[in-house]
């Protein structure tokens, strides 16, 4: 692990939830680049809440959060659980936050969508739509990726893929990743810090 | 059947037949009226369209408060009567109205302008009914992946397109088929603001029946046609 590494988010007495009511308070965190984080709890324990807020998209009911990233293309960068792919082919939603070509290619390949670019995304199988969006988010390089439930629907290669990712993660020293899930079989060769609710 | 309803019913296909002549053998005023509303009308839905959805898209952007409310003064400015729109504009163009010095009353342009307050909020409405109902995933899914929010409007607006479609159609069939304000803001001046509405108004009254169809089959076709490419839109969909 790169613990040595300065943190790309911090957070001090942070109480996470929906229109300023709090699901749940989180101990202080120092994430930082090449770390596992895998955050658990049982239903409605405000995991999304809390990777939502990371990202930046939810305000904190209370406490911060200091994130020197920003959101986007080499910051923070959300999966939903149930993500959202936009009208038109596979490759224009990899091209979301305009990567280098031979980058989203090489991201494409190695989460199998390679054949798959002409295709009309809303068009694939649910397992296809969960590994768009995974390969979408990383071909944008954040230091921070937020992965909400990532293994619902994957089949055994598209679970690879993700655990490639993540051990790609923790050897490249980035980066930073956060991922809610309740039993994440990717995550079990993978050293990981955990965040129970 | 009687013989005057008989004779009535005669006289109706008769009508009908000369207008279809009239239509077919290319009689100049009625062309040159349908050129008028069709150039009034699409600079009206044009205008309509540019304005309409950046404004649309602010809307939605604000949040779902400022939503709500565009919708609910999108649709009950949706229902203005035309009448009371061309009233209004012709108080602001007359001579000693604050817009007087424009000198714009009893031109295409004030007609373009009446039919662009009457299209406005069919697209306003349309259009931020379908944004109001994209899940939030997809405004997030933007955000968090930095998208800029110039480009963030082109995402969303491109996921409403048939919205954009439908809204468009129906802002032009309300444009088009407007009698009241055209009228009054455009005076029914022929060669200048004569278009088909106020045509058929002018000839019904003349008791040229024949012209008055001629027209009445033109608009009713324009009617029919946009109406076919909303249904083949929303069935795309």
């Amino acid at each position: 692990m790169s613990a040595l590494r300065g943190p790309v988010l911090r957070t001090r007495q942070l109480a996470v939830g929906y229109a300023g009511k709090a699901a749940a308070t989180i101990e202080d965190l120092d994430l930082v680049g090449g770390v596992v984080w895998h955050v658990t709890g049982p239903n409605g324990s405000g995991k999304t809440a809390l990777l939502k807020t990371l990202a930046g998209l939810l305000q904190p009911v209370s406490g911060r959060v200091e994130r020197p990233c920003g959101m986007g293309r080499g910051g923070a960068i959300y999966v939903h659980s149930v993500p959202y792919l936009f009208a038109g082919s596979v490759q224009r939603n990899l091209d979301l936050s305009l990567p280098a070509p031979e980058e989203a290619r090489v991201i494409a390949t190695e989460f199998g969508l390679s054949t798959l670019l002409e295709r009309e995304a809303r068009s694939l199988s649910h397992g296809e739509q969960r590994r768009l969006a995974l390969a979408r988010a990383i071909v944008g390089r954040p230091s921070l990726l937020l992965v909400d439930e990532p293994e619902g629907g994957l089949d055994e290669d598209a679970i690879a893929a993700w655990r490639a990712c993540a051990l790609r993660t923790v050897e490249a020293g980035q980066p930073a990743l956060v991922v809610a899930a309740h039993h994440p079989c990717a995550l079990e060769d993978v050293p990981v810090c955990e965040v129970r609710l | 059947m009687s013989p005057a309803t008989s004779q009535a019913i005669d006289l109706m296909f008769a009508e009908i037949g000369r207008a279809l002549l009239l239509i077919a053998g290319g009689d100049v005023e009625v062309w040159q009226v349908t050129g008028v509303s069709f150039g009034v009308s699409v600079t009206a839905v044009a205008a309509a369209v540019a304005l309409g959805l950046p404004a649309t898209y602010l809307l939605a952007a604000a949040g779902p408060r400022s939503t709500r409310i565009g919708l609910w003064a999108a649709h009950g400015l949706a229902a203005l009567p035309t009448v009371v729109v061309g009233l209004t504009l012709y108080f602001m163009f007359s001579a000693s109205g604050p817009l007087g010095w424009t000198r714009l009353l009893y031109t295409r342009a004030a007609m373009a302008l009446a039919q662009l307050v009457l299209a406005l909020p069919m697209i306003v409405a349309v259009v931020l009914g379908a944004l109001h109902r994209l899940p939030p995933a997809a405004r997030e899914s933007l955000a968090t992946h930095g998208v800029p929010w110039t480009r963030q409007m082109g995402w969303l607006l491109w996921e409403v397109r048939s919205a954009i479609v439908t809204g468009t159609l129906l802002a032009f069939a309300r444009a088009f088929t407007e009698l009241g304000a055209a009228l009054i803001v455009g005076g029914n001046i022929r060669g200048a603001t004569r278009t088909l509405t106020t045509f058929v108004a002018l000839e019904y009254n003349r008791g040229d029946d024949a012209r008055a169809i001629a027209v009445g089959l033109i608009l009713l076709t324009v009617a029919l046609v946009t109406n076919s490419l909303m249904q083949a839109v929303l069935v795309e969909r």
